[in-house]
């Protein structure tokens, strides 16, 4: 869908040249619009449902208004006050339909209920992108009687007139700009100019249903016929047609003695109650789902070449300024949501609002604030006493991490990691020129706050809690729940190289109390799971940290890991595995004299040498261990290429020792892919997965002898 | 070192709270109708709509026999296995 209502909504920045207009071009095709939206009855500001009015209005039910009262309150008597105002109404009209002859200073109802607001316009808020989604869908569901009107050759949308209109609405002087007061205004004003001619605007509709059928018979006339069916089809087709259309008009002369009844600004007021349900100000947290999948869908579309469609992901990523018309209004919903939102502020105990000359009472309960059915009493007085300022000392003893409490620290943890997500996709653009000093300020504001959002994560993750506290650790706490893994990932884009460096300290530390920590042997289906899940979540991001951190970073971790931890016990886990083999592959690069590091000192490497003996000494007799049973043979490539990074580093000993102790498992998988047991792709990863260690030693699998069966 | 957040805290101040907490979690719920769900909880909101998923209905309907006046119950278990990521 390009078209929104049936203009074109691609945006005059991006067609580039459009908002060049001067002052007299403008002038000349406001005048043009303007016409053009008094002969066509057309008009182009979306809250004017005259022209979806005879789709939307056959399926209400006119009757059962027995709820009324609940809706709308009891102390109201809609007839009495509206006959009290019906003097006023009337001259409201008229002044409408002054208006549309004027279009110089014009104060249309419902622009007065915004001069009041004229000062919120200047600090507008971010506006809503949830609102393009909903109107989004709103012209999807209105896009077909559109699309019957442009068919039937009335008024096909002139695309200079449908595209034009946004660039129009806005002068050139404010080109890139949010629209001013005055603009609106004059936007308002035109909507209201545009009000009289609905009746017209209906009638034109008929006519064009009748070009509808003219314009099908034309579509079949210009295809050869070829059997009466098709005719009879066509027939009934038509009678169809021509009943419904003799229903709708029934329907609408029956309901025609109302019209006119409520002015443009009563109209106004309540789709100003019934959008303020749906707009939020905080598209990302109350309408996410829709965000992203708006954002990859665009995505997906863009890859196979096709533009993204009016809810695109400029609109998405918050630049109002690249937004048109669309945007336009969502500043006003935004606008008329945040006055009822301050409104229900200023008045805590109530729970619906009245607004003057309102029918009836708003709720301010909406689609994110239900009403509240059960009332429960907040935290006790002794919650009180003890206060949330003063400040807790971390408590000595023995800390309890029972669910409830870890589960509450991984929440806290989301909290935050959303937040700055959010701040992030409100980053302020990179100064222009001769806006250095402004956007500074606006930059510098932004790492502040973003400093403190991300200070918080920080002490929420409780890294920093001193070993020994408590047991197991509160972060392996939050690892050992499958959501706290896949937050580290998010969390990490967040952190500091060195505050990284101390996540992997302590995950290092205390690994051997992680649940991921066993083999795989030992685990259930969801003990596997979370393996799985621990490797396809953390593991990567560390890998990437330590493979670019120095020798000496690397030693450190490697003593610490084996200080820390039952190397036999955590070697038998893929995720230790990984680490280990993570860490002394980084070490033998850097050796090597590889990666952006000058060769390590002497005292660093013997260093090493005596951690790598550690290391050898404490697996010795266990390398055959690693392996998985023979079920699971293909799977244990992983191990191999452990045996490799050992291999690598060892002594000519230590490599017959590694030989030694894996004979069988190498025997084995050149067996099982010499014989024909396996399919040519499993043999081939199995002396792949055998030769990963036996090149590390200089040798190849085709060496090996087999022995006679 | 830096400080950290308290150990002890929760945040917890609402029953949605406790919901919350269970996201990402496996959870048993009842509805009316004797019926009960068991899922892994996706979402939910404000009027406890909840995206579960890979989740078992249970339905409990008890019969009663017209003549006997003896009552036979029946229980249906539906498993939905979607929504897996």
């Amino acid at each position: 869908m390009s078209d929104f209502f049936g203009f074109n909504t691609v945006m005059p920045g991006r067609q580039g040249g459009r908002i060049a207009l001067n002052l007299e071009e403008q002038q000349e095709l406001d005048r043009q619009v303007q016409k053009y939206a008094l002969e066509t009855g057309e008009d182009f500001e979306i809250y004017d449902y005259g022209e979806t009015y005879d789709n939307l209005a056959d399926d209400l039910e006119e009757t059962r208004d027995d709820l009324n009262d609940e809706t709308f309150g009891t102390d109201f008597d809609f007839a009495k006050n509206t006959h009290q105002v019906a003097p006023a109404l009337k001259k409201e009209e008229e002044l409408y339909i002054k208006q549309s002859d004027h279009s110089g200073v014009r104060r249309s109802s419902f622009a007065s209920l915004w001069e009041n607001n004229g000062n919120n316009l200047q600090g507008l808020p971010e506006p809503s992108h949830a609102a393009s989604s909903i109107w989004g869908s709103f012209s999807n569901t209105t896009a077909k009687g559109m699309d019957i009107g442009g068919n039937g050759g009335f008024a096909v949308h002139d695309p200079v007139f449908g595209q034009g209109t946004f660039a129009l609405s806005r002068p050139s002087g404010f080109g890139g700009n949010q629209p001013s007061l005055e603009e609106i205004e004059a936007q308002l004003a035109r909507t209201a100019g545009a009000q009289p001619h609905i009746q017209m605007q209906q009638e034109r509709k008929m006519m064009s249903l009748e070009e509808v059928e003219a314009a099908l018979m034309n579509i079949n006339g210009g295809r050869p016929i070829y059997s009466e069916a098709m005719i009879a089809e066509q027939q009934a087709k038509q009678a169809r047609l021509e009943q419904r259309r003799a229903e709708r008009q029934a329907k609408q002369a029956e309901t025609a003695k109302h019209n006119g009844l409520m002015t443009q600004s009563d109209k106004d007021f309540i789709n100003r109650i019934q959008i303020s349900q749906l707009v939020t100000d905080d598209p990302y947290a109350d309408d996410f789902y829709c965000q992203v999948y708006t954002a990859l869908r665009n995505r997906h579309l863009q890859q196979m070449g096709i533009p993204g469609n009016m809810m695109d992901p400029e609109g998405i990523q918050g630049d109002s300024r690249r937004r048109g018309g669309n945007g336009r209004t969502e500043q006003r919903m935004q606008q008329q949501v945040q006055r009822i939102v301050s409104d229900a502020k200023r008045n805590p105990k109530r729970t619906n609002v009245t607004v003057e000359g309102a029918l009836g009472k708003i709720a301010v309960n909406s689609v994110l604030n239900p009403r509240q059915l059960l009332q429960v009493s907040k935290r006790g007085s002794y919650a009180e006493s003890s206060g949330p300022n003063s400040p807790k000392p971390p408590s000595p003893g023995p800390v309890s991490t029972k669910s409830h409490t870890v589960l509450g620290w991984i929440e806290n943890v989301y909290t935050y990691v959303l937040a700055l997500e959010q701040k992030r996709r409100q980053q302020p653009p990179p100064p222009r020129m001769g806006e250095e000093e402004i956007a500074g300020e606006a930059i510098r504001r932004w790492n502040e706050e973003y400093g403190v959002l991300a200070r918080k994560m920080w002490n929420e993750l409780r890294i920093t809690v001193p070993i020994g506290i408590v047991h197991p650790h509160p972060f392996i706490s939050i690892l050992n729940y499958s959501k706290g893994k896949k937050v580290i990932p998010r969390v990490l884009r967040h952190l500091l190289p060195e505050q990284t460096l101390t996540l992997l300290t302590m995950l290092v530390a205390n690994f051997e109390s992680l649940n991921v920590c066993k083999s795989e042997v030992y685990a259930d289906v969801q003990g596997n799971q979370e393996i799985e899940l621990f490797m396809n979540t953390i593991v990567p991001p560390l890998l990437g940290f330590v493979s670019e951190a120095p020798f000496r970073i690397v030693v450190g971790l490697l003593a610490l890991f084996i200080e820390r931890n039952n190397m036999i016990w955590v070697a038998r886990s893929k995720p230790g595995l990984a680490f280990l083999t993570l860490f002394l592959s980084r070490a033998e690069i850097l050796k090597q004299g590889q990666g952006n590091y000058p060769i390590p000192e002497d005292r660093e490497v013997n260093q090493w040498n005596e951690l790598y003996h550690r290391l050898f000494n404490q697996l010795q007799t266990h390398f055959s261990a690693l392996f998985m049973p023979k079920a699971t043979m293909a799977e244990d490539v992983h191990v191999w290429r452990f045996l490799a990074a050992m291999a690598v580093g060892a002594t000519v000993d230590q490599q017959h020792v590694l030989v030694t102790e894996v004979r069988e498992q190498v025997l084995e998988n050149v067996i099982a892919a010499q014989t024909s047991r396996l399919s040519p792709e499993k043999a081939a990863q199995r002396i792949g997965n055998v030769n990963l260690f036996l090149h590390a030693l200089g040798l190849d699998a085709s060496q090996v002898s087999v022995p006679a069966m | 070192m830096e400080e950290y957040a308290p150990l002890e805290s929760t945040g917890i101040e609402e029953p949605l709270d406790l919901v919350r907490l269970s996201l990402d979690e496996r959870i048993y719920v009842k509805l009316r109708g004797d019926r009960e769900l068991r899922g892994k909880l996706h979402a939910y909101d404000g009027h406890l709509n909840m995206v579960l998923g890979d989740v078992e209905e249970t339905i409990t309907v008890v019969d009663v026999n017209d003549e006997t006046m003896e009552e036979v119950i029946r229980v249906s278990k539906v498993h939905f296995h979607a929504f897996q990521e």
